[in-house]
């Protein structure tokens, strides 16, 4: 039995084709399509349900000690209200899993972090927390829902529906406020898709009235909602990481090419501290590379890149799609460094042939503020 | 639900089959390019040219599954999956729809018209029709 979101009914009213993803029964598209879908959300807005993201409060004397040892990032740069990407890493610097913190105090942060790895996460917690004095640790995700509402008119849907003025809540800040009917709710400045947007949480009894209450607050600034689909191919696009994908228990930060998370500057020991600095300092074998295809194709994860002779290989693909917004054929794949410089020509095997493409700086997509 | 077009005939694979003298043209149904979702790329064998290539008519197991290889160099890509195409009768591709390689779109809004992939020029049409479903049939399956 697959788990449900709070919002599947609101997903199949809709006639959402849901798929498995990860144990979840999930949309991947509406009838709209994958490809409006992505590019309504960069020329308006979407509205994703993210319920299935796992959501943990971490809190008590010991919350900010215990985040600082499990954290690749630094936890000190974060003030209340603030928000941070980071990832938890094994000594050898791999990612256990990215995460999001946001700091309510220096003893109460909520972590956002990936369905597919909760249950690993709240063991890697429990487990460094029997070094820390006072951490309780607990599992919100069932009680709550999330959404998040991307796109360049997010702020301007969102505004109609709480009373705190979002001009205030710059890029990484969070507020609770309320939405209308009396929802209450956390309301981040962050997302996933490369544009300006909120990820937003309220409790699970009250996702069907919020969820409603978004799509019409949107109706005049045509937003749609949007599956799972777009979000790959948007984050994709934004080149922003995925787990399982360009970083996982066998990727580190440094390979992922999301190393401005490692704060050389972080004095405290936290676990991977050595294998990164160490990364950081003397560079690694392979490392992320942005891919275009020269050739016709798509280049799906998994599969091998060759040198330009299709001769040997030099690497994997990690994500690949056909981006909506270029419409072109992109990538992302950890590339041997001998081999991974801008501009080179490599191959990628797809099944009986191969397809040229050429390797070009990340983003495909860059972040788009709101004007 | 799946639009099925009376009067041409079906594979279990979920592609359609026109006959016209000893020409079959071959597409996706309405099913199968659904099922799909936003069609990205049309692999014809583009670069080796699929035109003149011999094509041997899939074979069912007993479950009704393929138990015989989808056509080498040709596949239907989506967003999402990467759907295989099976010859649905033995003979050799007469013509290829070029222009697919610019508009593999058209499969998704035309399927039974603009967007046809191949035409064969049918080898055992007597021996093979048999194997081949009606509208009726279809339906059955197409769901």
């Amino acid at each position: 039995m697959l788990k449900q979101s709070p919002l599947n009914d609101e997903h199949l009213a809709l006639g959402a084709r849901m798929i498995d993803f990860g144990g979840w029964s999930l949309p991947v598209q509406y009838p709209t399509g994958i490809i409006e879908e992505h590019l309504n959300t960069r020329e308006n807005a979407g509205l994703f349900d993210i319920s299935h993201m796992g959501e943990l409060k971490v809190s008590g004397g010991g919350a900010f000690d215990l985040l600082q040892y499990v954290s690749v990032n630094d936890v000190s740069l974060m003030g209340p209200g603030g928000a941070q990407y980071s990832t938890f890493c094994l000594e050898n610097g791999t990612v256990v899993d990215d995460v999001f913190y946001y700091q309510y105090a220096r003893d109460s942060f909520k972590v956002i972090v990936n369905a597919a790895n909760k249950d690993k996460d709240l063991a890697w917690l429990n487990k460094n927390a029997a070094r820390f004095k006072d951490v309780t640790i607990v599992d919100q995700s069932a009680q709550r829902a999330r959404v998040s509402l991307q796109g360049p008119k997010a702020q301007d849907v969102l505004q109609s529906l709480v009373p705190v003025d979002l001009a205030t809540v710059k890029r990484f800040q969070f507020t609770e406020t309320e939405l209308k009917e009396a929802v209450p709710a956390f309301v981040a400045r962050t997302g996933y898709t490369g544009e300006d947007g909120f990820e937003i949480s309220f409790p699970a009894g009250m996702a069907k009235a919020a969820w409603r209450s978004i799509l019409g607050a949107g109706k005049p600034f045509h937003l749609l909602p949007a599956g799972l689909g777009a979000r790959d191919t948007l984050r994709l696009e934004a080149c922003y990481s995925l787990y399982g994908h360009e970083i996982s228990e066998s990727i580190t930060p440094v390979e992922a090419g999301i190393e401005f998370i490692i704060k050389k500057a972080k004095q405290v020991d936290y676990i991977g501290k050595e294998a990164l600095l160490n990364q950081l300092e003397h560079g690694t074998g392979r490392k992320i590379a942005g891919l275009k295809a020269i050739d016709k194709g798509i280049m799906r994860s998994g599969l091998e890149i060759l040198d330009d002779a299709g001769a040997k290989r030099v690497g994997i693909i990690t994500s690949g799609t056909f981006s909506p917004s270029l419409k072109e054929s992109i990538a992302l794949g950890l590339v041997d460094v001998d081999h991974n410089k801008i501009g080179a020509v490599v191959a990628v095997k797809v099944r009986d042939k191969h397809i040229r493409a050429k390797i070009v700086p990340r983003p495909f997509y860059a972040y788009h503020p709101r004007q | 639900m799946a639009k099925v077009v009376e009067g041409l005939l079906y594979t279990r694979t979920h592609q359609w089959v026109k006959m016209e003298g000893d020409i079959a043209t071959v597409g996706l149904t309405d099913f199968a390019q659904e099922q799909l979702g936003e069609i990205v790329y049309v692999e014809l064998s583009w670069d080796e040219g699929l035109k003149g290539k011999a094509l041997t008519a899939v074979k069912y197991d007993a479950k009704g599954e393929p138990a015989s290889d989808p056509i080498s160099g040709v596949s239907v890509e989506s967003q999402k999956a990467v759907g295989d195409v099976y010859a649905p009768l033995s003979g050799e591709v007469a013509e290829v729809n070029e222009s697919l390689k610019d508009a593999p779109e058209t499969i998704n809004s035309d399927c039974y018209g603009k967007g046809w992939l191949f035409k064969i020029k049918a080898s055992a049409w007597d021996a093979e029709k048999g194997a081949l479903l009606d509208a009726a049939k279809y339906k059955e399956i197409a769901q």
